[in-house]
């Protein structure tokens, strides 16, 4: 595995063949460093939000019905140049203002820059290789202090590696759930195909 | 008119998101207070016709306020919009719980300022209305062109000056109402080319003529007469009456992308111009049908319900990216104010 | 697109406003800015009901709408023949003329479709 830097980074940004790394828009090629790319953060947002339900609940027990996630994030959308404050101890679901398209014998991480760690706002997370889509943010103040932030500012910087072989994104269902996605989308853990067997095996033990 | 004051100074208060209502509000409030303020020197019928104006604008302006604006195909549509009316217009959009569409333009502007002194509303009022659902699918939102079309009819006088220049032989209410039809068919097709003939087929194919619409085969007929320059005397008729009036002829106002080497890889096209934003919904509904009958690759491992998501994610992405840039573009070669 | 076409009633509503002014007998509460309004979109919708080739652009769809229903409605157009502006209306010809404007389709009910 090697980490793609310098002018092999840009010169895979830069190009339009297949196997590139394709990102739209590119609005500054500074955002382009010697190691990593810098992302802006993206203008839809789902915002976590207090039902009267007081957790989230993943797998319903046998002949109970369950609350979709969705339902506990509020859509929000924004222009770029606006402001979105972010409040202590919120969950905010956000993506890149950039459109990824990785190769299949890619992947990266993302993580948040440095001025934003330093104001309480962490991010950490990785992209699959073949990934399409706008990058999904999960944003979360850890500080005191709500936090305005300006929607399409360098929010994350992110790192790509190479891989010795490639891994077919596209064709394995099971690992195709946030694929193509524009905008941030709620968590499909309540999706997961293990939840009814783990039941099933729950009952077993009764 | 007392409680729509307190209703739009309520308004007021809510942050928007769009100078142009805000500057619009603010001139309908100072209106409305001169007109209750001289209540009692009106009589009751002309103060009704103007509460209801006023009112049916407060219902436009609370989608103002709205955090899910559909702002992609807003662009679209005001862009489109521009080269059919001079004045300024200020956009709200409401999504709805039906499956209706509307583009309507209410303006109490224009009968307030006659009534109010030093009261001048420089933009129109405009409410662009379409189903919640399918606020991330632009390729259904074809449909708002039609409105448009019926939009630009109603400013522009259209269909009611042809009622004048070539009243109908018969059964005028019908041939009113199929006339401001085939019209805003042609409108939409102006801009978004086959597209308007797949969205009609994929949703009233067998529609029969009716007193409100013509049949769905004719209305498609017109269309594909009109696009691939087919003589058609309904066509010829519309131009006349435009020419007549002194508009602009009907013509191909789009150029349609070629998108698949884009769309095969997943991948957001960059669009070049105006043309190129209207034609990506030719280009979209045309890939979308190819993609559901031909099952390539990379579409053959998914489900009608995927393919059609990713392509109109696809499309709405492209969109946005062409406003970003735009914008970012302008801010960057205009220099950025302290 | 489904759904009928919208109505056009939002045309005529500055024209019907001034006449209620009239009927009601308040022409001190019509401004300069309305009476000359009135009188263009009469003056227009007059020449078109008498040659529909002046329907350039510079004609408003006030006076197109006006001008169509002075063509559908004889007794309209006899009654605008001595109209030029406000000042030329009395109060009755006013309530005579809201009646053949009332919000409605401009086609009556009689070239209804029959089934």
């Amino acid at each position: 595995m090697q980490l793609i830097t310098g002018h092999l980074l840009k010169e895979s940004i830069l190009s339009d063949q297949e196997d590139s790394i394709f990102l739209d828009p590119l609005l500054d090629e500074q955002q382009i460093g010697p190691v990593t790319l810098d992302v802006r953060l993206g203008y839809d947002f789902l915002v976590s939000v207090v039902t009267r339900k007081p957790y989230i609940e993943l797998a319903a027990q046998s002949g109970a019905s369950r609350r979709g996630v969705s339902s506990y994030f509020q859509e929000t959308r924004r222009e770029v140049g606006d402001r979105f404050v972010l409040y202590p101890d919120q969950v905010v679901l956000t993506t890149t203002l950039e459109y990824l398209s990785l190769p299949t014998n890619v992947y990266a991480d993302v993580l948040s820059r440095s001025s934003y760690t330093r104001l309480g706002v962490h991010v950490n997370t990785m992209v699959q290789p073949g990934f399409k889509g706008c990058v999904p943010v999960e944003l979360y103040n850890h500080g005191n202090n709500a936090i305005e932030l300006v929607v399409g500012s360098r929010i994350c910087q992110m790192r790509f590696f190479k891989m010795v072989g490639n891994a077919d994104y596209v064709n394995d269902a099971n690992i195709r759930k946030y694929y193509g996605d524009v905008r941030p989308m709620v968590s499909r853990a309540d999706q997961d195909e293990d939840l009814p067997v783990l039941e099933a095996a729950r009952q077993s033990l009764d | 008119m007392h409680l729509l004051l307190d209703e739009l100074t309520a308004l007021s208060r809510t942050p928007y998101f769009n100078k142009s209502l805000e500057q619009y509000l603010d001139n309908l409030i100072r209106a409305v207070r001169h007109v209750v303020s001289r209540f009692d020197n009106f009589p009751s019928d002309v103060t009704d016709q103007i509460a209801e104006t006023v009112w049916l604008a407060a219902k436009y302006l609370q989608g103002g306020t709205s955090k899910a604006v559909p702002y992609e195909t807003v662009y679209a549509l005001r862009l489109a919009l521009m080269e059919w009316v001079d004045q300024p217009c200020a956009i709200t959009t409401a999504l709805r719980d039906d499956l209706d569409y509307h583009f309507w333009s209410i303006d109490p502007g224009k009968v307030l300022e006659k009534f109010v002194p030093d009261v001048a509303f420089d933009s129109e009022l405009i409410q662009i209305a379409l189903p919640k659902l399918y606020r991330h699918f632009p390729l259904y939102n074809v449909a708002l062109y039609h409105e448009l079309g019926h939009f630009v009819d109603s400013k522009c006088g259209v269909i009611s000056f042809s009622l004048i220049w070539r009243p109908p032989r018969q059964r005028p209410r019908i041939a009113e109402a199929h006339r401001k039809e085939h019209f805003s068919d042609l409108f939409a097709a102006c801009y978004t080319g086959s597209a308007i003939s797949l969205f009609l087929d994929s949703i009233a194919s067998d529609a029969p003529i009716s007193a409100t619409h013509p049949a769905t085969a004719d209305r498609i007929s017109v269309v594909q007469d009109f696009l691939s320059g087919t003589p058609n005397p309904i066509v010829d008729f519309y131009q006349d009456v435009l020419k007549q009036r002194g508009l602009p002829e009907l013509n191909k106002r789009y150029v349609s992308p070629s998108i698949k080497p884009n769309f095969d890889a997943i991948r957001t096209y960059p669009i070049a111009d105006n043309a190129e934003l209207h034609g990506l919904i030719d280009s979209g509904w045309i890939y979308l049908c190819e993609a559901y009958e031909q099952k390539r690759e990379p579409w053959s491992a998914m489900s009608k319900q995927e393919i059609m998501r990713i392509i109109n994610d696809l499309i709405e992405k492209s969109i946005r990216n062409r406003m970003v840039k735009l914008k970012w573009s302008d801010a960057t070669n205009h220099g950025t104010s302290a | 697109m489904l759904r009928a076409a919208p109505e056009r009633n939002g045309a005529l509503e500055l024209i019907r406003l001034t006449l209620k002014l009239v009927q009601h007998r308040c022409e001190n509460d019509i401004s300069d800015d309305l009476k000359a309004h009135f009188a263009r979109v009469v003056r227009e919708a007059k020449l078109l009901t008498s040659d529909p080739r002046e329907g350039s652009s510079a004609v408003s769809p006030e006076s197109i709408e006006l001008a169509l229903r002075m063509s559908l409605y004889a007794e309209l157009l006899e009654s605008m023949e001595d109209v030029d502006g406000v000042d030329t209306i009395s109060p009755e010809l006013a309530s005579k003329l809201l009646r053949t404007m009332e919000n409605q389709p401009v086609y009556s009910d009689q070239f209804a479709f029959a089934p």
